[in-house]
């Protein structure tokens, strides 16, 4: 099942065949894990979400269209959004995405041909970490917290303008690093360091 | 005028992070769906907000989480059915079927005691009509008493003026058993004798009674008599009688 394509495997998860499901989870438990585990800051919830991601991979591969979008993304989106909605949950907070449909995943997702790729955006961790702090925290709390521009402001004590202008600040620094170090197809994706 | 009406960049970005409260996010919306320039703008800030995705260094799951989630989604496999467990099965079920089995003598028994209780109330509800008619006719002026005397049995009969109604009082009768009963007999001067009732004797009581009615005076039978009947009593007199005199 290695050289088997993401999509391929999908649809025979849809089929119902652990064997491709489990190959989807060999590809990509890491990834889903490690998100979970940034957002959620706890090791046994990270588990929890990871599996409830997988599970609703299982349940829902249907809802998934190859010609919408890669894979990783989809799964990963879901993951995020368990995860927030768990960290939400535990902080008493209103659910921002609640009992999410994965089919509803794909109003999150860009448009197609973006021109993004996973490659690509492995490079933006890289980015991230080299934001003045307050840009970078400010972008955290944001996308990792799913936090808004108020809860920013009161958690961190700044007014909601210097949130905002924090968070585009920061959004057009990565932008900007990241056109100007995109190059042609790389041979070989970027890796990251390990945890 | 119209740029001034454009979302500024910060609310863009920060829609791209979902990070707008919702009203801010509600107002944004609605403008993207008719402004070719700001999708442009968002369609940049959301490649790298889809790039924060990745951003996260892997860190490998604990191993059991996968086999956790392998057992999850067996669980959701239709259920085969599940072997016999043996001896452990089979105490099981002798131990429900014991409960079972006791249940049900308990409410046959308490069933049982039910049932006796109504007919002790039954017969209660006879006897207490039984005295309230013996007492009112007693109680009448002009009644009749007529002793009757045997070697072991001696009792009297109560008659009321018009004579169809009395009272049979017996001392000395023994209780019997279920499956017998007490039979007084009109016994007329030529004729079949006519039965005028059956009566049991209470444990512990030395009296007995019996109301007695009759389409005709009593006194127009020349004899009266008490027989040991099959329970329930019978058409004629089936034994000697253990009482029998002149009225």
């Amino acid at each position: 099942l290695a050289e088997i394509t993401d999509e391929e495997l999908v649809k025979r998860v849809v089929q119902k065949d652990e064997k491709a499901f489990l190959a989807l989870y060999d590809r990509y438990a890491s990834q889903v894990y490690s998100l979970t585990l940034h957002v959620l800051r706890d090791e046994q919830l990270a588990e929890e979400a990871t599996q409830d991601t997988f599970f609703k991979c299982w349940s829902r591969a249907r809802s998934f269209f190859t010609e919408r979008g890669a894979f990783a993304h989809w799964l990963l989106t879901i993951a995020r959004n368990t995860a927030l909605d768990r960290l939400r949950l535990d902080k008493r907070r209103p659910a921002l995405s609640g009992e999410q449909d994965p089919e509803e995943i794909w109003e999150l997702l860009p448009e197609e041909g973006s021109e993004s790729d996973e490659a690509r955006w492995r490079a933006l961790y890289f980015i991230l970490q080299s934001l003045p702090d307050d840009n970078r925290v400010a972008i955290e709390m944001a996308y990792y917290q799913g936090m808004s521009h108020s809860e920013i402001a009161n958690t961190l004590g700044w007014p909601i303008g210097t949130v905002k202008t924090r968070i585009r600040l920061g959004m057009d620094q990565i932008r900007q690093q990241w056109l100007k170090e995109e190059a042609p197809e790389p041979k070989s994706k970027p890796s990251l360091p390990s945890v | 005028m119209e740029a001034l009406n454009h979302p500024s960049s910060e609310d863009l970005s920060s829609y791209a992070l979902q990070a707008l409260d919702p009203n801010e996010a509600q107002s944004v919306a609605e403008h993207l769906l008719t402004c070719q320039e700001c999708r442009q703008q968002l369609k940049a800030y959301s490649a790298v907000a889809d790039g924060l995705l990745f951003a996260v260094p892997p860190k490998t799951p604990p191993a059991q989480l996968r086999s956790s989630l392998e057992a999850r989604i067996a669980a959701g496999r239709p259920v085969a059915a599940p072997p016999r467990r043996g001896f452990r099965f089979s105490i099981f079920q002798a131990a429900l079927g014991a409960a079972v089995v006791v249940l049900l003598a308990v409410t046959a028994y308490l069933a049982y005691q039910v049932n006796d209780l109504k007919q002790q109330q039954q017969a209660l509800l006879q006897l207490l009509q039984q005295n309230q008619t013996s007492l009112a006719l007693i109680s009448q002026l002009g009644v009749s008493v007529i002793p009757l005397q045997t070697n072991q049995v001696a009792g009297n009969i109560v008659i009321s003026p018009d004579g169809q109604n009395g009272v049979l009082f017996v001392h000395g009768l023994s209780p019997l058993d279920p499956n017998h009963t007490y039979q007084v007999w009109l016994i007329p001067a030529s004729g079949s004798p006519q039965s005028a009732g059956v009566f049991q004797v209470p444990q512990n009581q030395s009296t007995s009674y019996l109301s007695i009615r009759s389409p005709v005076p009593i006194q127009d039978f020349s004899n009266i008599g008490i027989t040991v009947e099959p329970s329930g009593g019978s058409q004629a007199p089936t034994t000697e009688p253990i009482l029998l005199d002149n009225i």
